[in-house]
């Protein structure tokens, strides 16, 4: 569960993220949408103690982000929006790095880079440097670096972009077995309909604000009937 | 044309920068080539008067220019295989609407300016000192101008002529990151077979005799080769030392631009029918042989510091602009200041004379304090630590989402760069051992007294770069080439190297009380420092 509360920041002046409270509930997928620089990557980056929030708090699974960090950063995964890191080290060399970060035993890490790496296709790329990978390999062994210690909370800055279809499918069907496990997670997209196929919940920011959170029912209810998500998002949007 | 131009103004925007931090730096890289630039003056001052007594002395301008010629073309080399065929630019500039010789004429400018900087340390003092004691007058400094701008262009279109046959013959070339450091490689040892050259030149130059003498063989030697291959440098030295003649040093350099400009039409014509073939397609990553198997010890799980180092240890490694600068420069120190010396048989035996005296306490206590000092300068001058946290770049926000104390890897970072350094010292003392038979004791003495003063000055790298880092930067080689913090380590070892001398100058001290105090002395800086390091280094990271 991530609990967001009271949570704003600026940057010289400039209002980021307003005063906003969100509580990402288990076993939910929950969407985070909104145009570009509505706050979504800051709001992400305070989450995961990358950025210090002005005010409120941040808790996963009620650990305080601030006042516990190492604890609070063990129990996510976090796959942030560029995947360009590490890019000399081999991705078996990276995926290793991940292990030993978040502690994860020998056997435990070998079983996982198998099944990672069967599921995303990745087997054979697994002993190039990760340069020479495309956009979307890049992608999927960020992702699979995240998912090294198995955690129980997700949390996604863009992951589709750069997927091929299959994988895009695999990682969507990875979504909602982890949900379907009772655990969290929570992701960022501009890809509106993937969020209308998976997410379970949706949350609109604009200009820092939350405009709208709850289940894609209330959203289609709130709206005009049976409008398709992009329409309601674009309305919500550009009435602010 | 005009497209060339606009590219070359962006392109030396983008390469030069000028802000306090920039200005900063260049001026104590200016402020340190002084030295430098003030014994060529002499130099050339010097021979001039011997060179005047045969009325030779137009042999000293052929002599300056021909080595430079020969120092542009070498160095000439390894800038142009950068900046035309491994820079990142390339992949944005190759889809815009640019002809091939407009982006080729654009990055020999470029390469041309740096040469023009590099020029004023090495040719503008022989042309002023020239100019002065030849009584020349102002066709001589306009002349002087103009061979000053246009004469590094042939040994740089030969230079690149030859980067072309390499890249285009050698299949293995073709893998950037191998090329960049087996290039940087043959670089060093050039410099270090120019730096030979030039010493046996300066101390020759101690000898009037010997300037006439050396002078003169160089019309059969090297030199008078380069003179025949850099055919064009003929005419601009005639239109020097004939300025007292108008017309005849006019048309001796109209001789000269012409032949520049032909090389120069040459270069553009034949680059505008290669250059894309040569290009295209290089700038892919060739992947690694495939090993199917991952080694089991890959698996071993390691500690947080462990992992962090190791990971630090292999980028350094494999970045050819780290490895380089980083790693080869601390490895390789000793054979830039030791193969001179046992290059003379006589030198090597005055050493050993010198190192005899060691078992004179008088001396050895000097040599003690000597080599502290020489830890702190190698551990501090690779710049591994100082450059720690900038190399991170833009991609520092990782270590701040993974569960890992920022102790943990500011130790780690540190750990990196004492690995590094102390091997430098021990390859550094191994050498010192064969060559001159130093007892083994006296050497594990030096190894163990080094240790706490290395690991001091990482410390004292890795809190500077976190206090002043360089993160934004979008080229590796900014990340530690362009890095103030790499200049000012090397002065803080330097000042500590000189204080670890102190107590010798004021106080009357055996060799066991400096050897035991400067132990101590740094023991206890190194726990001092590793507590800064483990609280306000933290808070420093975590603020970044």
């Amino acid at each position: 569960m991530i609990e967001i509360i009271n949570v704003s920041k600026t940057f010289g002046g400039n209002k980021a993220v307003d005063n906003i409270s969100l509580v990402i509930p288990d076993g939910e997928i929950v969407g985070f949408l909104g145009p570009n620089g509505a706050g979504k990557t800051t709001t992400i980056r305070m989450i995961t103690g990358i950025l210090k929030s002005d005010s409120g708090s941040i808790k996963i699974n009620g650990i305080d982000i601030e006042k516990e960090p190492i604890k609070a950063k063990k129990q996510f995964g976090f796959v942030p929006d560029n995947p360009d890191m590490f890019l000399r080290l081999k991705g078996i060399e990276y995926l290793n790095f991940m292990a030993d970060v978040y502690e994860v035993s020998e056997d435990d890490r070998k079983a996982r880079i198998d099944n990672l790496a069967e599921r995303f296709g990745m087997a054979e790329a697994l002993f190039d440097e990760i340069q020479g990978y495309s956009h979307g390999m890049r992608q999927k062994i960020v992702l699979m670096g995240a998912l090294i210690h198995d955690p129980s909370v997700w949390i996604l800055d863009e992951p589709m972009t750069g997927l091929d279809p299959k994988s895009s499918f695999t990682l969507k069907e990875m979504m909602k077995e982890h949900a379907a496990k009772g655990k969290t997670l929570f992701f960022s997209t501009h890809v509106l309909d993937v969020a209308e196929k998976i997410c379970t919940k949706v949350a609109i920011i604009n200009k820092g604000r939350i405009l709208f959170y709850g289940s894609m029912e209330d959203l289609k209810y709130h709206s005009k009937g049976d409008e398709s998500l992009e329409k309601i998002f674009l309305e919500l949007v550009e009435n602010e | 044309m005009n497209k060339m131009f606009v590219l070359t103004r962006v392109l030396l925007k983008t390469s030069f920068k000028f802000n306090k931090k920039t200005m900063s730096l260049g001026l104590i890289i200016a402020l340190s080539m002084m030295p430098l630039a003030a014994m060529v003056w002499g130099m050339v001052w010097k021979a001039y008067d011997v060179m005047t007594s045969v009325g030779q002395q137009g042999l000293i301008l052929w002599f300056a220019i021909s080595l430079i010629s020969l120092l542009t073309f070498f160095l000439g080399i390894f800038y142009i295989i950068g900046v035309f065929f491994y820079s990142d630019d390339i992949e944005l500039l190759l889809p815009l609407p640019l002809k091939p010789w407009q982006i080729l004429g654009a990055k020999f400018a470029t390469v041309l300016v740096y040469e023009y900087v590099t020029q004023l340390v090495f040719f503008l003092p022989v042309l002023i000192v020239y100019g002065i004691k030849d009584r020349a007058n102002i066709v001589y400094f306009i002349m002087g101008l103009v061979t000053y701008l246009i004469f590094p262009v042939v040994p740089l279109v030969f230079a690149s002529l030859i980067d072309t046959i390499a890249i285009r013959s050698l299949r293995f070339v073709k893998n950037k990151d191998r090329m960049k450091t087996i290039s940087g490689v043959i670089a060093m040892f050039l410099a270090i077979g120019f730096n030979l050259l030039m010493q046996n030149y300066t101390k020759a130059m101690a000898n009037p005799e010997d300037i006439m003498r050396i002078i003169e063989q160089g019309n059969n030697s090297v030199l008078g080769k380069v003179q025949d291959i850099f055919i064009v440098n003929r005419f601009m030295i005639l239109a020097l030392t004939n300025h007292g003649d108008f017309i005849n040093s006019m048309v001796n350099m109209l001789m000269a631009v012409a032949g520049v400009g032909i090389f120069l039409g040459i270069f553009l014509y034949s680059g505008d029918r290669t250059y894309l073939k040569t290009v295209v397609g290089l700038n892919e990553a060739a992947s690694s042989k495939r090993t199917k198997e991952a080694k089991a010890s890959l698996f071993k799980r390691k500690s947080h510091v462990i992992a962090f180092c190791a990971k630090e240890l292999k980028l350094l490694f494999r970045t050819p602009v780290y490895f380089l600068n980083c790693i080869l420069t601390n490895l390789l120190w000793p054979a830039f200041i030791l193969i001179p010396m046992f290059t003379k048989a006589g030198e090597i035996s005055q050493l050993r004379n010198a190192l005899g005296q060691l078992n004179n306490v008088n001396t050895l206590k000097y040599a003690i304090a000597g080599v502290v000092s020489a830890a702190l300068f190698i551990s501090g001058s690779n710049m591994i630590s100082s450059t720690a946290i900038s190399r991170e770049g833009k991609n520092l926000y990782v270590s701040k989402y993974l569960p890992v104390n920022y102790k943990d890897i500011i130790n780690a970072k540190v750990m990196a760069g004492i690995i590094i350094g102390f091997t430098g010292i021990v390859i550094g003392l191994t050498a010192v051992w064969i060559l001159v038979s130093l007892p083994v004791y006296m050497v594990l003495m030096a190894l163990i007294i080094s240790l706490p003063s290395a690991i001091f000055i990482n410390y004292v790298g890795v809190l500077l770069d976190l206090k002043f880092p360089k993160l934004n930067w979008d080229d590796e080689q900014k990340a530690v080439k362009q890095n103030i913090n790499g200049v000012l380590i090397i002065f803080i070892s330097v000042a500590l190297g000189f204080i670890n001398f102190v107590p010798l100058l004021l106080f009357n001290l055996g060799y066991k009380e400096i050897l035991i105090g400067l132990f101590a002395f740094y023991i206890l800086l190194d726990i001092l420092i590793y507590r800064i390091a483990a609280y306000k280094g933290s808070r420093w990271l975590d603020e970044l």
